[in-house]
């Protein structure tokens, strides 16, 4: 056993030597370009709540343009007071929030002692801190540092820094309560240069955002090696593998390896019990409290599905592991995050096998593995490009899932509620469908408006989008978009410059010249979609009579009824429509309108009247907010009108028979 | 074994008095039909012609009854409304009603005839009526005071001070019967002031509230016994309701209809467990109480009828 151990230290002492010298050598088969890496050493101060580290960063220049600045992100500023731009946006924070702030004085900072460059030179003089998102100055969540020596095309560099930090008090997203830590966001995080041509770059320019309530990730790909100090017995998950441990006294080390991610976060406490299991070459590790033990094997059921699932579909997952975290009841400020190789769930006790959120949950979180991690997009800006690609495998994946076991997201007493009806409702109906233009950065978005747009509008149409193109396009679509952006830094234009490729391969001008008038309406506009069956109407066709009538005797005898149904176009989104008409005698046509105008009629001269007449069949739009209006009957269900009504009776009669239980 | 006998004697005078169960049923129903009535007009006018509410009945009907709720959100309102009103009237009818069906049900066992079924609903209504009140507050403080031991043990769901939610879940394994318990007790207690009031006859509640307390404490296994049935039967007949209608396919007329007499077959016995279960605790209540000497003598009921209903007896 301790020879073993001793290999697998010497192992991976050998990988990091052969990992250094790739990087100094700017190895070219790396999966990702390895432009930021960072080697961290950091110790937890569980008494004082601090985090006190030392960081190098080695940043290869891979633009054309010479740098001579350089921006970093100090997240934990975010919550340092009360004016930072974060907790402004907070306007009016939980209870638990603002009384640990206000009255318990739980403030989260960094500082930067030193940064020294590799000629030894002290880089912090000449320091300013930057707001180029609001202008608010009292924010220092970004802060840029002049080099001391100007960075040319193709170089690397080396920083120094030592830093502290004080952890926020169950804070957002990072923190700790109890003995809970869960640490993300925590170290000198350099922005991204993004050269001429880069996303929508049109000069070299660096990107790096302050630090908001909504929209978190936006970073180059590159190795950590983090070394983390806690206490003797605390159990530590992290993003990457463990390549050691080593008890120092009181003290025991961790050392963490990951390649090729774009950020690196990881967890703390006494009382993490670890699972395993495995999947072809991914070791899954699930970290929980032993209350919440059970849930392990429920998350690896449906991970391994999901990691099957993308392998066959885009890609395979690249790493060796993937850690996943359940918060205990009093670290829930950490829960439904996403980190490269390393997620975190949530789920309340005794969560019946009939209701599966966690599993919702985990897979949506996971999903995050390729869409900003591995994709690494801009999500402050554009959130849509990862959390709607998400909330669209997330219902996709799911509704597949548990379709498999002839079940649904939740299937509890006769209730069962698919996932992607259930995210449906919340764009349609929860909220504000109309509340902002799906293009907007995530701290731009009003009132709610970054949940129900960027999350579920945008998942909305990338269904219906499926519904226009078919699946089969689609997931070209989505296998070409992640194989061509695979560790780069993709924008909006360049997934639509796909779909409008693929498209056209597949299906020439069916759809039109490109799909740009989809795009335009669903993502830069606050439109919204509902056609409706406005009328059905059967008559009988009488023959022309009154006065001067033309009779025209070579017109066919006519038919028995004449119909007319009208649709209309409610809202100001156009869409292609089709529609079904089914008449009395069990006969279907199909018709394809455009859309465009506000309504349309349709005629019929048949034997037998239109009995029901319906958009949208197969139900392929989604964006259609209201579904009741998409069909009309010439004649009412009243079957299904007692069954509902039947059920509400005896409903009302158990309440008014419970009311007495008083009497 | 006179709790058995209570039990079964319940059901026995329930089933001689079948119009009156039909009777409670029928308020139930009526009651129940005001507001299905407005429902099938809703529906009619606003679901019945769309596809959706068809496709409801065969896949899942989240995306009808979501689309319903949000698009006539108004409207529903307005049912809640209506529901409020008609709990609100059937409350007060079956104050009225239970009132009768305890004096019916003392005549019957007694002999003594005295107002009948209606004179009783009549007369001990306001005095029912202030039962009900009282006992209310009493089951509401009772609910007041679990809420705030249960939200004290879970430390207010404070995600700052809880542990752990199992710390709460834990607690509801024996704070939830032990609520139960005290609230079935208080149920029971109120039920036997009820039948108290009837055989005393008094204008004020304050003794028979003290003597039939009295009574349920010296009687408490025997009461609770019988009450422990009755609430078993209960869960049972639910349960075996819920394993039916869930396996009969509503996709068809015969299913619906099926479904919903199915449904009244339930409310029929719970309705019915209600009453017998009164039945039973007036049997019980003769056994262990005094009732008989504390009643009063035919002559002074003769006498107090005449009083008030025929002032001219005394002459004749
Ligand atoms: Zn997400």
């Amino acid at each position: 056993m301790k020879a073993k151990k001793r290999i697998s230290v010497l192992l991976a002492v050998a990988c990091l030597l052969l990992a250094t010298v790739g990087l100094a050598t700017g190895q070219s088969s790396a999966p990702s370009p390895r432009i930021a890496n960072y080697d961290v050493e950091v110790t937890l101060d569980v008494a004082e709540k601090m985090l006190r580290g030392r960081s190098q960063l080695h940043w290869r220049n891979t633009s054309t343009d010479t740098i001579r600045r350089m921006p970093f992100h100090l997240y934990y500023n975010a919550f340092k007071n009360s004016q930072s731009s974060l907790l402004r946006e907070w306007y009016k924070l939980p209870p638990y929030f603002s009384q640990q702030l206000q009255y318990d004085g739980e403030w989260g900072w960094i500082d930067l002692l030193t940064v020294v460059d590799e000629g030894g030179r002290s880089l912090l003089d000449q320091h300013r801190y930057l707001q180029p998102d609001d202008q608010n100055t009292a924010d220092r969540t970004v802060i840029e540092i002049d080099l001391a020596e100007a960075l040319l095309p193709g170089d690397s560099l080396r920083l120094d820094f030592t830093w502290e930090a004080r952890i926020p008090r169950s804070m957002l997203r990072s923190g700790y309560n109890k003995d809970f830590y869960f640490i993300a966001q925590w170290y000198p995080k350099i922005g991204v240069y993004e050269s001429p041509g880069t996303r929508y770059a049109e000069r070299g320019q660096w990107n790096c955002h302050q630090y908001h309530l909504k929209g978190e990730f936006y970073a180059d790909h590159g190795i950590y090696n983090v070394a983390i100090t806690v206490p003797q017995d605390y159990q530590v998950g992290a993003t990457g593998i463990a390549v050691d441990e080593q008890v120092l006294g009181s003290s025991k080390v961790y050392r963490f390896r990951a390649e090729d991610v774009s950020d690196f976060a990881w967890t703390a406490s006494p009382h993490l019990q670890v699972q395993e299991a495995q999947w072809a070459d991914v070791r899954l590790r699930y970290l929980s409290y032993p209350d919440h033990a059970y849930m392990g094997e429920r998350y690896f059921a449906v991970l391994k599905y999901c990691l099957q699932y993308f392998e066959d579909l885009l890609g395979p997952y690249p790493y060796p592991q993937l850690t996943i975290v359940e918060p205990p009841f009093h670290g829930l400020f950490a829960m439904a995050m996403e980190y490269p190789t390393l997620i975190t769930v949530g789920s309340f006790g005794f969560l019946p096998r009939g209701i599966h959120t966690a599993e919702t949950l985990a897979a949506h979180e996971f999903i995050h593995q390729y869409f900003m991690h591995l994709i690494a997009s801009n999500e402050t800006e554009e959130p849509w490009l990862d959390e709607g690609l998400t909330t669209y495998f997330e219902a996709r994946m799911m509704d597949e899932y548990y379709a498999q076991q002839n079940s649904a997201v939740i299937d509890l007493l006769g209730v069962r509620v698919h996932q992607k009806d259930l995210n449906w409702n919340t764009y349609a109906h929860l909220g504000n469908p109309k509340i902002a233009e799906n293009d907007r950065a995530a701290w731009e978005y009003p009132n709610g408006g970054y949940e129900y747009i960027s999350y579920k509008k945008s998942g909305v149409w990338l269904w219906t989008l499926e519904g226009f193109i078919g699946r089969p396009s689609m997931d070209r679509v989505l296998k070409t978009y992640f194989q061509r952006w695979r560790f780069g830094h993709p924008c909006a234009r360049d997934f639509i410059a796909i779909v409008n490729e693929v498209v056209r391969e597949d299906h020439g001008d069916r759809l039109g010249e490109n799909l740009n008038w989809y795009f335009d309406q669903v993502l830069h506009t606050t439109a919204a979609c509902d056609y409706k069956v406005s009328y059905v109407g059967n008559f009988l066709n009488l023959p022309p009579m009154g006065k001067d009538v033309v009779v025209d005797s070579s017109a066919e005898a006519g038919s028995r009824y004449l119909s007319k149904v009208v649709i209309q176009r409610v809202e100001e989104m156009q869409l292609p429509v089709e529609i079904e008409f089914t008449f009395f005698d069990g006969h279907v046509e199909r018709r394809q309108w455009d859309g465009r105008a506000r309504s349309v009629n349709f005629f019929f001269s048949r034997d037998y009247g239109v009995r029901s007449a319906e958009i949208d069949p197969e139900r392929k739009n989604y964006l259609d907010i209201n579904y009741l209006n998409n069909s009309y009957t010439y004649v009412p269900d009243r079957v299904a009108v007692r069954y509902y009504v039947g059920r509400c009776m005896v409903w009302m009669q158990q309440v008014l028979q419970t009311v007495v239980a008083l009497v | 074994m006179s709790v058995l006998q209570a039990y079964g004697m319940g059901w026995r005078r329930l089933w001689q008095n079948r119009p009156y169960w039909g009777l409670f049923f029928a308020l139930n129903f009526g009651l129940a039909l005001t507001t299905a009535a407005s429902l099938t007009a809703f529906l009619g006018k606003n679901a019945a012609h769309s596809l959706s509410i068809s496709d409801s009945l065969t896949a899942s009907p989240y995306p009808f009854l979501s689309a319903l709720t949000s698009q006539f959100a108004s409207d529903l309102d307005f049912f809640q409304y209506q529901s409020v009103g008609v709990a609100l009237v059937f409350f007060l009818l079956q104050i009225w009603l239970l009132g009768g069906w305890l004096n019916h049900l003392r005549e019957e066992a007694t002999g003594v005839a005295r107002w009948g079924f209606w004179g009783g609903a009549a007369r001990y209504f306001w005095r029912t009526f202030r039962l009900a009140a009282y006992f209310a507050v009493i089951q509401g403080a009772l609910l007041w005071a679990f809420v705030k031991l249960g939200a004290s043990i879970a430390k207010d769901f404070s995600i700052l001070e809880l542990w752990s939610e199992f710390d709460f879940l834990h607690a509801l394994w024996w704070l939830l019967p032990l609520y139960l318990l005290f609230s079935v007790s208080i149920s029971l207690w109120h039920d036997y002031a009820k039948i108290h009031t009837v055989y005393r006859d008094r204008a004020w509640l304050t003794r028979p509230v003290v003597e039939s307390t009295r009574l349920c404490f010296k009687y408490f296994g025997r009461f609770f016994s019988l009450y422990a049935l009755n609430l078993f039967t209960l869960a049972a007949v639910c349960a075996i309701y819920g394993m039916i209608a869930n396996s009969i396919p509503a996709h068809s007329m015969a299913g619906i209809v099926l479904l919903f007499l199915w449904g009244q077959l339930l409310l029929l016995l719970r309705i019915g467990l209600k009453l017998a279960n009164l039945a039973a605790a007036d049997y019980l209540y003769r056994q262990v109480s005094d009732w008989n000497a504390a009643a009063p003598t035919t002559e002074g009921i003769t006498q107090r009828y005449n009083d008030v209903f025929n002032p001219k007896a005394e002459a004749l």
